[in-house]
């Protein structure tokens, strides 16, 4: 696809970045599985931490294709910062600019893209929460946990989706750093995305009042069926990210790699495997581009975010394990970089919607 | 399904279901995260009478058929494919001694392999010789009593904490893959150490280490069979070993579509067509894995000489399977999948290298497909097909 050039621009301003200051860094993070809080300022001021926010609440208003094109070249090589900046925008900033309060806005969204706090979100099919109507001036008395707070371990303000009892319907609400009765404490059981801070979170009797109540009180489908379009496409651009990052390597690899007396690359079944992954890579990108296109553009994207979104994540799974295949048992070695790819890949492929989901959301439309 | 075992395979099936279960269940996450080799599992397995399996009668096993040993395989595999992988390498290690060692090397290690008292393992993979085995450039020099071996196998399972290593090195480099031989090296032997620990993507539990061998003097009585043969003492192996390797991929499938089925159950999804549609396609898929195995099984224990395409099926089929399964069952799980408690996420990792190790997909494929050439050209299938 040809880039106007302000995204061509962007494109390789965020391409050098990733490869000159990220990439030297990328596998020692995911060792310790250490959040990279190096980036995170120097992100803000190329307008990352404020990528989906209005110049008045102090964003940059990038475009939406913007924005993927970004995600995608920062994940191609550090999918764990990628994902760090797609839950900030997409889960914790994007929320409060669309349905947010005044209030909400001016308290949280100029520290958000200035960079000063990074925002979180836990994961809502994750939550097991007893929550209860409370008394005063608070509206819920929340009890139990979430083993997926995303952005967790930075610390942040972060949404938190309230199941109400004895209804369908939900609320969301923005929990504070601090908040008596919330306990976030690293969870280093997660397969992949090591470096991303997702954290457990743990409540006991946590009151939220009224004031952090999201938009209006019971207003959760609406703002979920909402944040899901954009989630999709963040995400989509994740997992494309992922899957250059993992054909590059492969690619490489191949070519490098001699047996039989000649690179792999010169064999039937490899070629397959790579020129497989490229037409994957292809057919994701045009998706994700067309879908953020036809928000730039002020149109419905749901259904095209959805097929992104779905065509990223299987052609995610496929193409980072064919990674490890063409690597053979090198691959499956923590010296290369293609298993951490494959463990990134699955995190993102079920984060915030799996293909079940995409795939019911999409025959719901057309049928 | 009835499998048509018999009742010794029947009781042999269950009782290493109970055992494995018992045994290795509660051992999952410490195996995995501290990523050492289960000793005390593999004793318990010896003591239960595991490694017999690998052993004929007359040499204290219990008659080295494949199809004891893939019911063993999938069991453990069902549970842990790391642990299984770490009993399962027994099998390659013993296989060459087996059928192709002297009678006094036979008796000599046979009765220690199948009581469990003594480990084995297969030193084939090099650093430029993985699928392309025959570019080995590890050497083996005739000297006097001795062959004297130099060079590094790479990414052995087992390595260092075996006792007896099945290794592959040229004789004579000028003749290639007709240039290799086998010998048998013990543990302790001057002149071979360990290298490396690999740390793996899974399998966490079976380690894998390289194999160093610097002017390493091995007596010339443990030269197997004769020299030049090594290469086709390796395939022949292989083709026996292979159905094991999909008996591990099918017990991880196996293990993945029972988690599944669990957290659909528990979490009220079982109505549900979308997660019918899946469990069923699993179940299906997982039924005709276990008897593409059977059926290679059974045609080895036949005494059928033209077994390497069927080796090759009984190995491509359930690992790829092992790897769409595990897949499916992070999809169905949705997020919780991707937590440890949850189980699928290491059987993920683990299914992986049931792809990889012993030969590579693409390898099967390339067996399987110059078979049916060779076929194609003679008119004759190879198998019992028609």
């Amino acid at each position: 696809m040809e880039f106007n050039k302000e995204t061509a621009l962007l494109q390789a301003e965020f391409r050098k970045f990733a490869k000159d200051v990220i990439a030297p860094k990328v596998d020692d993070h995911d060792k310790k599985g250490e959040v990279p809080r190096e980036f995170i300022l120097k992100l803000s001021e190329m307008g990352m931490l404020g990528a989906l926010v209005p110049e008045s609440c102090g964003g940059v208003a990038l475009d939406t294709l913007g924005t993927v094109v970004a995600l995608e070249e920062i994940s191609k090589v550090c999918p764990s910062t990628g994902l760090i900046l797609a839950v900030h925008n997409g889960l914790f900033a994007y929320p409060i600019v669309k349905f947010g309060t005044d209030a909400q806005r001016s308290k949280y969204l100029p520290q958000a893209c200035g960079g000063e706090v990074v925002g979180g979100f836990a994961e809502m099919a994750a939550n097991e929460l007893l929550v209860a109507a409370a008394t005063g001036s608070s509206q819920y008395t929340i009890s139990g946990q979430n083993q997926l707070l995303l952005n967790g371990e930075l610390n942040g303000p972060f949404v938190l989706s309230i199941p109400l009892p004895g209804s369908d319907a939900s609320t969301f609400s923005i929990i504070d750093p601090g908040c008596p009765g919330v306990k976030i404490t690293k969870n280093t059981t997660i397969i992949g995305m090591k470096a991303s801070g997702i954290a457990d979170v743990r409540f006991q009797d946590a009151l939220v009042n009224s004031g952090a109540i999201l938009g209006v009180d019971r207003q959760g489908q609406e703002i979920t069926a909402d944040v899901r379009n954009i989630v999709r496409l963040l995400f989509a651009s994740i997992a494309l990210g992922i899957s250059q990052g993992a054909y590059e390597n492969a690619l490489k690899y191949a070519k490098e790699r001699v047996q039989f007396g000649e690179p792999i690359a010169n064999f039937g079944m490899v070629r397959e495997m790579l020129a497989d992954m490229a037409v994957k890579i292809e057919s994701v990108r045009l998706l994700t581009y067309d879908a953020a296109l036809a928000r730039d553009a002020q149109k419905d994207f749901s259904k095209a975010a959805a097929i992104a979104h779905l065509v990223a994540a299987q052609s995610v799974a496929d193409i980072t394990n064919n990674a490890i295949q063409i690597y053979g048992g090198y691959g499956y070695m923590k010296d290369y970089p293609v298993e951490r790819y494959f463990r990134d890949a699955q995190v993102i492929r079920v984060l915030c919607g799996t293909s079940r989901l995409d795939k019911e959301f999409i025959a719901a439309k057309i049928i | 399904m009835d499998y048509f075992l018999t009742s010794e395979e029947k009781a042999l099936k269950e009782k290493v279901r109970a055992f494995t279960e018992k045994l290795v269940v509660p051992m999952l996450d410490e195996l995995d995260i501290k990523a050492e080799f289960p000793t005390e599992i593999v004793k318990e397995f010896g003591k239960q009478g595991l490694f017999r399996i690998f052993v004929p009668a007359q040499y204290g096993g219990t008659g080295a058929k494949i199809m004891d040993m893939c019911i063993a395989c999938e069991e453990v595999g069902r549970i842990c494919a790391g642990v299984a992988t770490a009993y399962a390498v027994g099998a390659l290690g013993s296989g060459p001694i087996v059928y192709f060692a002297s009678e006094e090397q036979k008796q000599k290690y046979l009765p220690l392999i199948a009581s469990g008292e003594k480990l084995c393992a297969f030193g084939l993979t090099e650093a430029q010789a993985g699928s392309d085995v025959a570019n080995m450039k590890t050497t083996a020099r005739k000297e006097g009593d001795y062959y004297v071996l130099n060079g590094i196998k790479q990414f052995i399972s087992n390595g260092s904490i075996s006792d007896v290593y099945v290794v592959l090195a040229a004789t004579d480099k000028t003749r290639g893959a007709r240039g290799i031989s086998a010998f048998i090296v013990e543990n302790g032997t001057g002149g071979l150490t360990f290298g490396r620990h690999e740390n793996k993507l899974g399998i966490r539990t079976s380690t894998t280490t390289e194999l160093v061998f610097e002017d390493c003097r091995v007596p010339k009585q443990n030269l197997m069979g004769k020299e030049g043969m090594g290469f086709i003492y390796t395939m022949r192996n292989f083709d026996r070993a292979r159905p094991g390797v999909g008996a591990i991929g099918l017990g991880t499938a196996q293990g993945a579509y029972e988690n599944v089925l669990a957290f659909a159950g528990k979490h009220d999804l079982l109505n549900d067509q979308y997660i019918q549609r899946k469990l069923a396609d699993m179940a299906t898929e997982i039924e005709a894995g276990r008897a593409l195995i059977h059926a290679a099984a059974r045609t080895i224990d036949s005494g059928y000489k033209g077994f390497s395409k069927a080796s090759s099926f009984s190995k491509l089929y359930p690992t790829d399977l092992a790897m769409k399964c595990a897949l499916e069952a992070i999809d169905i799980m949705g997020p919780y999948s991707i937590l440890r408690e949850y189980k699928v996420e290491k059987m993920l990792r683990d299914a992986k290298i049931t792809q990889i190790y012993e030969g590579t997909n693409q390898i099967q494929r390339q067996v399987i497909a110059l078979e049916l050439i060779r076929e194609t050209g003679t008119g004759k299938r190879t198998d019992h097909g028609i």
